[in-house]
Protein backbone atom coordinates (compact mmCIF):
# COMPACT_ATOMS: atom_id res chain seq x y z
CA UNK A 1 0.00 0.00 0.00
CA UNK A 2 1.08 3.26 -0.94
CA UNK A 3 1.14 6.31 1.92
CA UNK A 4 0.99 9.58 1.00
CA UNK A 5 0.85 12.84 2.48
CA UNK A 6 -0.27 15.83 0.83
CA UNK A 7 0.09 19.62 1.80
CA UNK A 8 -0.17 18.07 5.24
CA UNK A 9 -0.09 20.34 8.27
CA UNK A 10 -1.18 19.87 12.10
CA UNK A 11 -0.61 21.91 15.31
CA UNK A 12 -2.25 23.46 18.28
CA UNK A 13 -4.26 26.71 18.29
CA UNK A 14 -0.77 28.92 18.00
CA UNK A 15 1.83 27.13 17.08
CA UNK A 16 2.16 24.73 13.66
CA UNK A 17 4.05 21.64 14.47
CA UNK A 18 3.46 19.76 10.95
CA UNK A 19 4.19 21.80 7.84
CA UNK A 20 3.01 21.55 4.79
CA UNK A 21 4.54 17.96 4.27
CA UNK A 22 4.99 16.38 0.97
CA UNK A 23 5.62 12.79 1.31
CA UNK A 24 4.97 9.70 -1.00
CA UNK A 25 6.03 6.37 0.90
CA UNK A 26 5.66 3.30 -2.22
CA UNK A 27 4.52 0.21 -1.32
CA UNK A 28 7.02 -2.00 0.24
CA UNK A 29 9.61 1.15 1.05
CA UNK A 30 10.93 1.43 4.12
CA UNK A 31 11.56 5.17 4.66
CA UNK A 32 13.54 6.69 7.64
CA UNK A 33 12.03 9.94 9.56
CA UNK A 34 14.80 11.38 11.36
CA UNK A 35 15.31 15.24 12.99
CA UNK A 36 16.13 17.03 15.82
CA UNK A 37 13.95 16.60 19.21
CA UNK A 38 10.41 18.62 18.78
CA UNK A 39 11.11 18.69 14.61
CA UNK A 40 8.00 17.14 14.29
CA UNK A 41 8.29 13.48 13.77
CA UNK A 42 5.99 11.92 16.48
CA UNK A 43 3.13 14.06 15.40
CA UNK A 44 3.42 13.37 11.59
CA UNK A 45 3.41 10.17 11.93
CA UNK A 46 0.10 10.32 14.30
CA UNK A 47 -0.98 12.15 11.48
CA UNK A 48 0.07 9.50 8.66
CA UNK A 49 -1.89 6.94 11.24
CA UNK A 50 -4.95 9.00 11.50
CA UNK A 51 -4.60 9.85 15.17
CA UNK A 52 -4.56 13.60 14.32
CA UNK A 53 -7.26 15.27 11.86
CA UNK A 54 -4.72 17.75 9.91
CA UNK A 55 -5.47 21.15 9.80
CA UNK A 56 -4.65 21.38 6.32
CA UNK A 57 -3.89 19.07 3.34
CA UNK A 58 -4.74 15.22 3.67
CA UNK A 59 -3.56 11.95 4.28
CA UNK A 60 -3.54 9.65 1.36
CA UNK A 61 -3.59 5.77 1.30
CA UNK A 62 -3.85 4.07 -2.35
CA UNK A 63 -5.29 6.99 -3.40
CA UNK A 64 -7.96 7.00 -0.66
CA UNK A 65 -8.26 10.10 1.23
CA UNK A 66 -8.52 8.60 5.18
CA UNK A 67 -9.98 11.66 6.93
CA UNK A 68 -13.60 9.98 6.77
CA UNK A 69 -12.41 6.91 7.88
CA UNK A 70 -13.41 5.31 10.40
CA UNK A 71 -10.93 4.10 13.42
CA UNK A 72 -11.61 0.07 12.45
CA UNK A 73 -11.38 0.89 8.55
CA UNK A 74 -7.28 2.21 9.30
CA UNK A 75 -6.78 -0.27 11.71
CA UNK A 76 -6.84 -2.47 9.32
CA UNK A 77 -4.19 -0.84 6.96
CA UNK A 78 -1.82 0.47 9.42
CA UNK A 79 -0.68 -0.53 12.60
CA UNK A 80 1.19 2.31 14.73
CA UNK A 81 3.17 1.79 17.68
CA UNK A 82 4.09 4.95 20.00
CA UNK A 83 6.96 6.11 21.34
CA UNK A 84 6.10 4.93 24.82
CA UNK A 85 2.87 3.25 25.37
CA UNK A 86 2.46 2.51 29.58
CA UNK A 87 -0.55 0.54 31.19
CA UNK A 88 -1.35 0.02 34.67
CA UNK A 89 -3.13 -3.20 33.39
CA UNK A 90 -1.97 -6.67 34.78
CA UNK A 91 -1.96 -7.74 30.25
CA UNK A 92 0.68 -10.49 29.46
CA UNK A 93 2.27 -10.01 26.73
CA UNK A 94 0.33 -12.45 25.01
CA UNK A 95 -2.70 -10.35 25.71
CA UNK A 96 -1.34 -7.45 24.95
CA UNK A 97 0.00 -9.18 21.29
CA UNK A 98 -3.58 -10.36 21.05
CA UNK A 99 -5.09 -6.92 21.14
CA UNK A 100 -3.83 -6.47 17.57
CA UNK A 101 -6.59 -8.63 16.88
CA UNK A 102 -9.09 -6.09 18.10
CA UNK A 103 -10.06 -4.64 14.68
CA UNK A 104 -10.72 -7.92 13.02
CA UNK A 105 -13.21 -9.01 15.52
CA UNK A 106 -16.67 -9.03 16.71
CA UNK A 107 -18.11 -8.23 19.59
CA UNK A 108 -19.81 -11.08 19.74
CA UNK A 109 -17.00 -13.53 19.98
CA UNK A 110 -14.16 -14.11 21.57
CA UNK A 111 -10.67 -14.70 19.07
CA UNK A 112 -10.52 -17.55 16.69
CA UNK A 113 -7.90 -20.24 16.19
CA UNK A 114 -6.99 -17.75 13.23
CA UNK A 115 -6.19 -14.99 16.07
CA UNK A 116 -4.48 -17.22 17.91
CA UNK A 117 -2.47 -18.39 14.95
CA UNK A 118 -1.04 -15.07 13.93
CA UNK A 119 -0.67 -14.01 17.73
CA UNK A 120 1.59 -16.88 18.13
CA UNK A 121 3.21 -16.10 14.85
CA UNK A 122 4.11 -12.44 15.79
CA UNK A 123 5.03 -13.84 19.51
CA UNK A 124 7.78 -15.94 17.60
CA UNK A 125 8.94 -13.24 15.11
CA UNK A 126 10.16 -11.16 17.85
CA UNK A 127 11.80 -13.56 20.43
CA UNK A 128 8.87 -13.41 22.63
CA UNK A 129 7.04 -16.89 22.70
CA UNK A 130 8.93 -17.80 26.31
CA UNK A 131 7.51 -14.68 27.63
CA UNK A 132 3.96 -14.89 26.36
CA UNK A 133 2.67 -15.36 29.91
CA UNK A 134 4.73 -12.56 32.07
CA UNK A 135 2.99 -9.62 32.96
CA UNK A 136 3.50 -6.23 31.62
CA UNK A 137 4.88 -4.75 35.22
CA UNK A 138 7.92 -7.43 34.63
CA UNK A 139 8.91 -6.47 31.24
CA UNK A 140 11.95 -4.40 30.79
CA UNK A 141 11.51 -1.44 28.35
CA UNK A 142 13.07 -3.05 25.77
CA UNK A 143 10.84 -6.38 26.03
CA UNK A 144 7.81 -4.00 26.25
CA UNK A 145 8.79 -1.94 22.93
CA UNK A 146 8.90 -5.85 21.25
CA UNK A 147 6.14 -6.19 22.83
CA UNK A 148 4.48 -3.38 20.79
CA UNK A 149 5.95 -4.05 17.30
CA UNK A 150 4.30 -8.15 18.03
CA UNK A 151 0.88 -6.25 18.72
CA UNK A 152 1.43 -4.10 15.43
CA UNK A 153 3.07 -7.22 13.29
CA UNK A 154 -0.56 -8.79 14.43
CA UNK A 155 -2.76 -5.97 13.49
CA UNK A 156 -1.82 -7.95 9.52
CA UNK A 157 -1.66 -4.66 8.32
CA UNK A 158 -0.42 -3.22 4.73
CA UNK A 159 1.49 -0.45 6.62
CA UNK A 160 3.92 0.08 9.73
CA UNK A 161 4.14 3.35 11.20
CA UNK A 162 7.32 3.13 14.44
CA UNK A 163 8.40 6.22 16.34
CA UNK A 164 11.45 5.30 17.54
CA UNK A 165 10.84 1.75 17.88
CA UNK A 166 14.67 0.75 19.09
CA UNK A 167 14.34 3.17 21.94
CA UNK A 168 15.50 0.74 25.50
CA UNK A 169 16.35 -2.45 22.79
CA UNK A 170 19.89 -3.63 23.94
CA UNK A 171 22.34 -3.29 20.19
CA UNK A 172 21.74 -7.02 19.14
CA UNK A 173 18.00 -6.11 19.01
CA UNK A 174 18.16 -2.83 18.10
CA UNK A 175 19.60 -4.82 14.99
CA UNK A 176 17.36 -7.61 14.46
CA UNK A 177 14.47 -4.97 14.85
CA UNK A 178 15.42 -3.38 12.18
CA UNK A 179 16.51 -6.09 10.11
CA UNK A 180 12.55 -6.96 10.52
CA UNK A 181 11.49 -4.14 9.41
CA UNK A 182 13.94 -3.41 6.26
CA UNK A 183 12.39 -7.11 5.16
CA UNK A 184 9.38 -6.93 5.83
CA UNK A 185 6.57 -6.43 2.86
CA UNK A 186 5.13 -3.64 4.37
CA UNK A 187 4.90 -0.09 3.79
CA UNK A 188 7.13 1.26 6.65
CA UNK A 189 7.50 4.73 8.10
CA UNK A 190 10.07 4.87 11.14
CA UNK A 191 11.13 7.94 13.39
CA UNK A 192 14.99 7.17 14.40
CA UNK A 193 17.51 8.72 16.31
CA UNK A 194 20.20 6.71 15.45
CA UNK A 195 21.57 8.40 12.06
CA UNK A 196 23.67 5.36 11.16
CA UNK A 197 21.04 2.69 11.73
CA UNK A 198 18.71 4.94 9.33
CA UNK A 199 21.19 4.95 6.64
CA UNK A 200 21.73 1.54 6.88
CA UNK A 201 18.55 0.09 6.94
CA UNK A 202 16.14 2.34 5.52
CA UNK A 203 15.88 2.69 1.70
CA UNK A 204 15.20 6.88 2.08
CA UNK A 205 15.62 9.22 4.97
CA UNK A 206 13.18 12.00 5.35
CA UNK A 207 14.38 14.83 7.12
CA UNK A 208 12.49 17.06 9.42
CA UNK A 209 13.36 20.19 10.68
CA UNK A 210 10.84 22.29 12.87
CA UNK A 211 7.83 20.66 11.04
CA UNK A 212 8.82 20.48 7.35
CA UNK A 213 10.67 18.63 5.18
CA UNK A 214 14.38 19.94 4.57
CA UNK A 215 15.83 17.14 2.65
CA UNK A 216 14.14 13.87 1.23
CA UNK A 217 16.23 11.30 -0.73
CA UNK A 218 19.06 8.49 -0.42
CA UNK A 219 20.84 8.36 3.01
CA UNK A 220 23.82 9.98 1.24
CA UNK A 221 22.48 12.94 -0.26
CA UNK A 222 20.32 13.47 3.37
CA UNK A 223 23.64 12.56 5.42
CA UNK A 224 25.93 15.58 4.34
CA UNK A 225 28.15 17.52 6.78
CA UNK A 226 26.40 20.61 5.74
CA UNK A 227 22.95 19.59 6.69
CA UNK A 228 23.62 17.64 9.83
CA UNK A 229 25.30 21.42 10.84
CA UNK A 230 22.27 23.21 9.65
CA UNK A 231 19.53 21.11 11.36
CA UNK A 232 21.11 19.25 14.58
CA UNK A 233 23.75 21.53 14.80
CA UNK A 234 26.36 19.23 15.42
CA UNK A 235 29.94 18.97 13.47
CA UNK A 236 30.32 15.30 11.79
CA UNK A 237 32.04 13.39 9.43
CA UNK A 238 30.00 11.29 6.87
CA UNK A 239 31.95 8.77 5.20
CA UNK A 240 31.97 5.20 4.49
CA UNK A 241 33.29 2.40 6.22
CA UNK A 242 35.49 -0.64 4.49
CA UNK A 243 32.18 -2.81 3.50
CA UNK A 244 30.61 0.46 2.26
CA UNK A 245 28.05 1.44 4.57
CA UNK A 246 27.47 5.21 5.41
CA UNK A 247 29.38 5.90 8.75
CA UNK A 248 28.50 9.39 10.69
CA UNK A 249 31.53 10.31 13.24
CA UNK A 250 30.45 13.40 15.05
CA UNK A 251 33.30 15.67 16.11
CA UNK A 252 30.85 17.98 18.43
CA UNK A 253 28.21 20.29 18.62
CA UNK A 254 28.59 23.09 16.07
CA UNK A 255 30.31 26.22 16.93
CA UNK B 1 -15.63 -20.85 32.07
CA UNK B 2 -15.41 -23.57 34.23
CA UNK B 3 -14.74 -20.75 37.33
CA UNK B 4 -17.90 -18.59 35.97
CA UNK B 5 -19.79 -21.53 36.25
CA UNK B 6 -18.82 -22.21 39.96
CA UNK B 7 -19.65 -18.92 40.97
CA UNK B 8 -23.33 -18.71 39.56
CA UNK B 9 -23.60 -22.43 41.73
CA UNK B 10 -22.46 -20.18 44.42
CA UNK B 11 -24.57 -17.41 43.77
CA UNK B 12 -28.18 -19.19 42.97
CA UNK B 13 -27.08 -21.17 46.69
CA UNK B 14 -26.43 -17.88 48.56
CA UNK B 15 -29.55 -16.71 47.17
CA UNK B 16 -31.25 -19.23 48.56
CA UNK B 17 -29.54 -19.04 51.89
CA UNK B 18 -29.90 -15.34 52.09
CA UNK B 19 -33.35 -15.77 52.67
CA UNK B 20 -33.54 -17.77 55.30
CA UNK B 21 -30.44 -15.81 56.99
CA UNK B 22 -32.56 -13.50 60.08
CA UNK B 23 -35.75 -15.08 59.51
CA UNK B 24 -36.30 -16.53 62.97
CA UNK B 25 -39.34 -17.46 64.62
CA UNK B 26 -39.30 -20.91 63.77
CA UNK B 27 -39.44 -19.86 60.38
CA UNK B 28 -37.47 -21.71 57.95
CA UNK B 29 -36.40 -23.90 54.89
CA UNK B 30 -39.83 -25.13 54.97
CA UNK B 31 -41.57 -22.25 54.98
CA UNK B 32 -39.38 -20.99 52.33
CA UNK B 33 -40.00 -23.17 50.35
CA UNK B 34 -43.99 -23.39 50.82
CA UNK B 35 -43.97 -19.40 50.03
CA UNK B 36 -42.01 -19.93 46.62
CA UNK B 37 -43.60 -23.66 45.31
CA UNK B 38 -46.92 -21.99 45.99
CA UNK B 39 -46.26 -18.90 43.96
CA UNK B 40 -45.06 -21.43 40.85
CA UNK B 41 -47.57 -23.25 41.23
CA UNK B 42 -46.80 -26.76 43.12
CA UNK B 43 -49.02 -28.45 45.01
CA UNK B 44 -48.15 -27.29 48.55
CA UNK B 45 -49.93 -26.42 51.98
CA UNK B 46 -50.40 -22.37 51.80
CA UNK B 47 -48.33 -20.46 54.45
CA UNK B 48 -50.42 -18.00 57.29
CA UNK B 49 -50.69 -14.65 55.12
CA UNK B 50 -48.22 -13.05 57.57
CA UNK B 51 -45.24 -15.36 56.81
CA UNK B 52 -46.22 -15.47 53.60
CA UNK B 53 -45.91 -11.80 52.93
CA UNK B 54 -42.51 -11.50 54.83
CA UNK B 55 -41.00 -14.16 52.67
CA UNK B 56 -42.61 -13.17 49.35
CA UNK B 57 -43.11 -9.18 49.30
CA UNK B 58 -40.31 -8.38 51.23
CA UNK B 59 -37.28 -11.10 51.73
CA UNK B 60 -37.22 -12.60 48.23
CA UNK B 61 -37.36 -8.93 46.54
CA UNK B 62 -34.85 -7.84 49.16
CA UNK B 63 -32.31 -10.79 48.17
CA UNK B 64 -33.09 -10.59 44.26
CA UNK B 65 -32.68 -6.91 44.45
CA UNK B 66 -28.60 -7.02 46.38
CA UNK B 67 -27.98 -9.37 43.77
CA UNK B 68 -28.82 -7.04 40.90
CA UNK B 69 -27.64 -4.15 42.49
CA UNK B 70 -24.31 -5.75 43.18
CA UNK B 71 -24.06 -7.11 39.96
CA UNK B 72 -24.33 -3.83 37.82
CA UNK B 73 -22.18 -1.67 40.57
CA UNK B 74 -19.34 -4.32 40.02
CA UNK B 75 -19.41 -3.91 36.32
CA UNK B 76 -19.55 -0.22 36.49
CA UNK B 77 -16.80 -0.36 38.30
CA UNK B 78 -14.97 -2.20 36.17
CA UNK B 79 -15.73 -0.34 33.41
CA UNK B 80 -15.04 2.63 34.67
CA UNK B 81 -11.91 1.86 35.67
CA UNK B 82 -10.51 1.09 32.01
CA UNK B 83 -12.10 4.23 30.53
CA UNK B 84 -10.71 6.22 33.16
CA UNK B 85 -7.42 4.17 33.41
CA UNK B 86 -7.06 4.47 37.13
CA UNK B 87 -7.96 1.60 39.12
CA UNK B 88 -9.39 3.80 41.71
CA UNK B 89 -12.55 4.47 39.42
CA UNK B 90 -16.17 3.64 41.33
CA UNK B 91 -19.40 5.26 40.69
CA UNK B 92 -19.21 6.08 44.18
CA UNK B 93 -16.09 7.55 44.27
CA UNK B 94 -16.30 9.45 41.27
CA UNK B 95 -19.39 11.29 42.44
CA UNK B 96 -21.97 9.30 39.81
CA UNK B 97 -24.31 7.59 42.92
CA UNK B 98 -24.11 10.85 45.17
CA UNK B 99 -25.39 12.84 41.91
CA UNK B 100 -27.71 10.33 41.36
CA UNK B 101 -29.21 9.97 44.86
CA UNK B 102 -29.51 14.10 44.32
CA UNK B 103 -31.80 13.67 41.08
CA UNK B 104 -34.05 11.03 42.87
CA UNK B 105 -34.10 12.96 46.02
CA UNK B 106 -35.65 15.89 43.73
CA UNK B 107 -38.02 13.58 41.61
CA UNK B 108 -39.69 12.50 45.34
CA UNK B 109 -39.58 16.09 46.46
CA UNK B 110 -41.89 16.65 43.58
CA UNK B 111 -44.37 14.73 44.46
CA UNK B 112 -43.33 11.12 42.71
CA UNK B 113 -42.62 9.25 45.59
CA UNK B 114 -44.30 6.35 44.63
CA UNK B 115 -43.00 6.10 41.11
CA UNK B 116 -40.01 3.70 40.90
CA UNK B 117 -39.44 4.63 37.22
CA UNK B 118 -39.39 8.81 37.85
CA UNK B 119 -37.09 8.26 40.31
CA UNK B 120 -34.90 6.05 38.11
CA UNK B 121 -35.54 8.83 35.78
CA UNK B 122 -34.35 11.56 38.43
CA UNK B 123 -31.20 9.14 39.29
CA UNK B 124 -30.62 8.51 35.95
CA UNK B 125 -30.68 12.39 35.05
CA UNK B 126 -28.59 13.25 38.48
CA UNK B 127 -25.86 10.84 37.83
CA UNK B 128 -25.35 12.09 34.18
CA UNK B 129 -24.55 15.90 35.41
CA UNK B 130 -22.62 15.09 38.43
CA UNK B 131 -20.75 13.05 35.53
CA UNK B 132 -20.52 16.27 33.17
CA UNK B 133 -19.41 18.33 35.93
CA UNK B 134 -16.69 15.73 36.61
CA UNK B 135 -15.70 15.68 32.82
CA UNK B 136 -15.83 19.45 32.80
CA UNK B 137 -13.48 20.11 35.76
CA UNK B 138 -11.23 17.40 34.59
CA UNK B 139 -10.95 18.83 31.06
CA UNK B 140 -7.52 19.59 29.66
CA UNK B 141 -5.85 17.82 32.67
CA UNK B 142 -4.42 14.44 32.62
CA UNK B 143 -6.25 11.66 34.47
CA UNK B 144 -4.12 11.02 36.93
CA UNK B 145 -5.58 9.00 39.33
CA UNK B 146 -5.88 11.28 42.47
CA UNK B 147 -6.64 13.61 40.77
CA UNK B 148 -9.72 11.70 39.05
CA UNK B 149 -10.89 10.69 42.73
CA UNK B 150 -10.25 13.58 44.50
CA UNK B 151 -12.48 15.68 41.84
CA UNK B 152 -15.33 13.02 42.20
CA UNK B 153 -14.78 13.16 45.94
CA UNK B 154 -15.65 16.52 45.81
CA UNK B 155 -18.19 16.67 43.30
CA UNK B 156 -19.63 14.14 45.43
CA UNK B 157 -19.53 15.83 48.50
CA UNK B 158 -21.48 19.07 46.89
CA UNK B 159 -24.26 16.37 45.64
CA UNK B 160 -24.07 14.85 49.30
CA UNK B 161 -25.03 18.43 50.84
CA UNK B 162 -27.26 19.11 48.56
CA UNK B 163 -29.29 15.88 48.89
CA UNK B 164 -29.30 16.95 52.29
CA UNK B 165 -30.09 20.18 51.72
CA UNK B 166 -33.39 19.39 49.88
CA UNK B 167 -34.30 16.43 52.28
CA UNK B 168 -33.76 18.63 55.46
CA UNK B 169 -35.61 21.23 53.78
CA UNK B 170 -38.65 19.06 53.12
CA UNK B 171 -39.71 19.54 56.66
CA UNK B 172 -40.86 15.66 56.73
CA UNK B 173 -41.09 13.83 59.61
CA UNK B 174 -39.48 10.66 57.39
CA UNK B 175 -36.38 12.99 56.24
CA UNK B 176 -33.39 11.80 58.56
CA UNK B 177 -34.54 8.02 57.80
CA UNK B 178 -34.92 9.06 54.26
CA UNK B 179 -31.69 10.82 54.40
CA UNK B 180 -29.86 7.95 55.83
CA UNK B 181 -31.30 5.37 53.09
CA UNK B 182 -30.10 7.57 50.40
CA UNK B 183 -26.26 8.49 51.67
CA UNK B 184 -25.72 5.49 52.62
CA UNK B 185 -27.86 2.82 50.89
CA UNK B 186 -30.08 0.09 51.84
CA UNK B 187 -31.76 -2.92 50.84
CA UNK B 188 -35.17 -2.21 53.31
CA UNK B 189 -36.82 -0.31 50.98
CA UNK B 190 -36.75 -3.50 48.15
CA UNK B 191 -40.00 -4.40 46.47
CA UNK B 192 -40.92 -6.95 43.47
CA UNK B 193 -41.47 -3.50 41.59
CA UNK B 194 -37.85 -2.22 41.79
CA UNK B 195 -36.67 -5.64 41.45
CA UNK B 196 -38.53 -5.84 37.94
CA UNK B 197 -36.86 -2.28 36.73
CA UNK B 198 -33.29 -3.00 38.12
CA UNK B 199 -33.49 -6.88 36.29
CA UNK B 200 -34.34 -5.50 32.89
CA UNK B 201 -32.06 -2.87 32.88
CA UNK B 202 -28.94 -4.48 34.49
CA UNK B 203 -29.73 -6.64 32.04
CA UNK B 204 -29.70 -4.39 29.03
CA UNK B 205 -26.41 -2.33 30.30
CA UNK B 206 -23.98 -5.84 31.85
CA UNK B 207 -24.88 -6.92 27.89
CA UNK B 208 -23.69 -3.55 26.36
CA UNK B 209 -20.68 -3.17 28.40
CA UNK B 210 -19.74 -6.47 27.48
CA UNK B 211 -20.08 -5.91 23.81
CA UNK B 212 -17.40 -3.24 24.69
CA UNK B 213 -15.22 -5.94 26.22
CA UNK B 214 -12.52 -5.58 23.74
CA UNK B 215 -12.54 -2.18 23.64
CA UNK B 216 -12.16 -1.97 27.43
CA UNK B 217 -9.10 -4.12 26.83
CA UNK B 218 -7.67 -1.90 24.00
CA UNK B 219 -7.83 1.23 26.50
CA UNK B 220 -5.21 -0.11 28.37
CA UNK B 221 -2.21 1.77 26.45
CA UNK B 222 -4.24 5.07 26.31
CA UNK B 223 -6.47 6.40 23.63
CA UNK B 224 -3.87 7.06 20.73
CA UNK B 225 -2.71 2.99 21.10
CA UNK B 226 -6.47 2.13 21.28
CA UNK B 227 -7.31 4.69 18.03
CA UNK B 228 -4.45 2.77 16.28
CA UNK B 229 -6.00 -0.31 17.19
CA UNK B 230 -9.47 0.62 15.38
CA UNK B 231 -11.11 1.50 18.34
CA UNK B 232 -13.57 4.63 18.23
CA UNK B 233 -12.39 5.78 21.62
CA UNK B 234 -14.86 8.72 21.92
CA UNK B 235 -18.06 6.67 21.28
CA UNK B 236 -16.85 3.87 23.31
CA UNK B 237 -16.79 6.46 26.24
CA UNK B 238 -19.54 8.04 25.58
CA UNK B 239 -21.54 4.92 25.04
CA UNK B 240 -19.78 3.61 28.64
CA UNK B 241 -20.35 6.45 30.51
CA UNK B 242 -23.96 7.01 29.52
CA UNK B 243 -24.59 3.06 30.46
CA UNK B 244 -22.76 3.01 33.33
CA UNK B 245 -24.44 6.09 34.96
CA UNK B 246 -27.51 4.34 34.23
CA UNK B 247 -27.11 1.42 35.70
CA UNK B 248 -25.71 3.01 38.33
CA UNK B 249 -28.95 5.50 38.69
CA UNK B 250 -31.17 2.53 38.43
CA UNK B 251 -29.19 1.05 41.50
CA UNK B 252 -29.43 3.75 43.78
CA UNK B 253 -32.95 4.88 42.95
CA UNK B 254 -33.88 1.48 44.23
CA UNK B 255 -31.58 1.12 47.06
CA UNK B 256 -29.50 4.83 47.46
CA UNK B 257 -26.11 5.11 47.31
CA UNK B 258 -23.97 2.03 47.89
CA UNK B 259 -20.09 2.89 48.03
CA UNK B 260 -17.12 0.47 47.02
CA UNK B 261 -19.03 -2.49 45.42
CA UNK B 262 -17.37 -1.13 42.06
CA UNK B 263 -13.87 -1.28 43.60
CA UNK B 264 -13.50 -4.21 45.96
CA UNK B 265 -15.20 -7.23 43.80
CA UNK B 266 -13.06 -6.15 39.93
CA UNK B 267 -10.35 -6.00 42.16
CA UNK B 268 -10.54 -9.34 43.34
CA UNK B 269 -12.09 -11.11 40.48
CA UNK B 270 -9.16 -9.42 38.31
CA UNK B 271 -6.68 -11.44 40.96
CA UNK B 272 -8.53 -14.69 39.85
CA UNK B 273 -9.08 -14.68 36.11
CA UNK B 274 -6.65 -11.39 34.81
CA UNK B 275 -7.60 -8.29 33.14
CA UNK B 276 -9.67 -9.45 29.99
CA UNK B 277 -13.15 -8.00 30.53
CA UNK B 278 -14.52 -10.24 28.07
CA UNK B 279 -14.11 -12.89 31.07
CA UNK B 280 -13.87 -10.25 33.75
CA UNK B 281 -17.19 -8.45 33.14
CA UNK B 282 -19.88 -11.64 33.42
CA UNK B 283 -17.58 -12.98 36.70
CA UNK B 284 -17.44 -9.47 38.27
CA UNK B 285 -21.38 -9.20 37.78
CA UNK B 286 -22.08 -12.65 39.52
CA UNK B 287 -19.18 -12.13 42.26
CA UNK B 288 -20.92 -8.73 42.85
CA UNK B 289 -24.20 -10.19 42.72
CA UNK B 290 -22.93 -12.96 45.59
CA UNK B 291 -21.03 -10.44 47.73
CA UNK B 292 -24.21 -7.82 47.93
CA UNK B 293 -26.25 -10.50 48.99
CA UNK B 294 -24.18 -11.49 51.48
CA UNK B 295 -23.24 -7.95 52.74
CA UNK B 296 -27.05 -7.16 53.26
CA UNK B 297 -27.26 -10.71 55.02
CA UNK B 298 -24.58 -9.36 57.70
CA UNK B 299 -26.15 -5.90 57.69
CA UNK B 300 -29.78 -7.45 58.35
CA UNK B 301 -28.32 -9.77 61.35
CA UNK B 302 -25.22 -8.01 62.65
CA UNK B 303 -27.29 -6.20 65.20
CA UNK B 304 -30.49 -7.24 65.19
CA UNK B 305 -32.70 -6.30 65.36
CA UNK B 306 -31.41 -2.92 64.60
CA UNK B 307 -30.33 -3.03 61.05
CA UNK B 308 -27.55 -1.50 59.83
CA UNK B 309 -27.60 0.20 56.11
CA UNK B 310 -25.66 -2.08 54.07
CA UNK B 311 -23.18 1.00 52.70
CA UNK B 312 -22.13 0.61 56.24
CA UNK B 313 -20.94 -2.49 55.23
CA UNK B 314 -19.60 -1.91 52.15
CA UNK B 315 -17.76 0.77 53.13
CA UNK B 316 -15.90 -0.76 55.79
CA UNK B 317 -15.00 -3.28 53.59
CA UNK B 318 -13.83 -1.00 50.53
CA UNK B 319 -11.92 1.89 52.62
CA UNK B 320 -9.12 -0.67 53.92
CA UNK B 321 -8.70 -2.13 50.21
CA UNK B 322 -8.60 1.87 48.97
CA UNK B 323 -6.08 2.07 51.07
CA UNK B 324 -3.83 -0.81 49.68
CA UNK B 325 -4.64 0.21 46.08
CA UNK B 326 -3.41 3.43 46.53
CA UNK B 327 -0.14 2.41 48.25
CA UNK B 328 0.91 -0.17 45.62
CA UNK B 329 0.34 2.50 43.34
CA UNK B 330 3.26 4.72 45.56
CA UNK B 331 0.37 7.58 46.15
CA UNK B 332 0.34 7.32 49.51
Amino acid sequence: MRIEARRLSWGVPDRAIVREVDLVVEPGETVGLIGPNGSGKSSLLRCLAGLRAPTGGEVRYDDADVARWSARARARHVAFVEQTADTDSDLTVGEVVALGRTAHGSPWRGPTATDRAIVAAALDRLDLALLADRPWKQLSGGERQRTHLARALAQRTWGLLLDEPTNHLDVRHQLELLELVATTQQTVVVALHDLALAARYCDRLVLLQRGAVVADGPADRVLTPVLLREVFEVDADVGRDDAGRLAVAYRGPAR
Amino acid sequence: MVVLLLCLLVLVASLVAAVRVGLGGGTGWDEIGRSVGARLGLPVQPLPRLTDSLIWDLRVPRVLLAALVGAALAVCGAALQSVTRNALADPYLLGVSSGASTGAVVVVLLGFAGSQLGMTGGAFLGALVSLALLVLLLRRRGLDSVRIVLTGVVVGQLFTALTSLILMSSGDADSTRALTHWLLGSMAPARWQSVVLCGISAAAGLLVVWLCSSALDGLAFGADTATSLGIDVRTVRTVLLVTTSLLTAVAVAAVGAIGFVGLIVPHGVRLLVGPLHRVLLPLSAVVGATFLVWTDALARVAFAPLEVPVGVFTALLGVPLFLVILRKRGEL
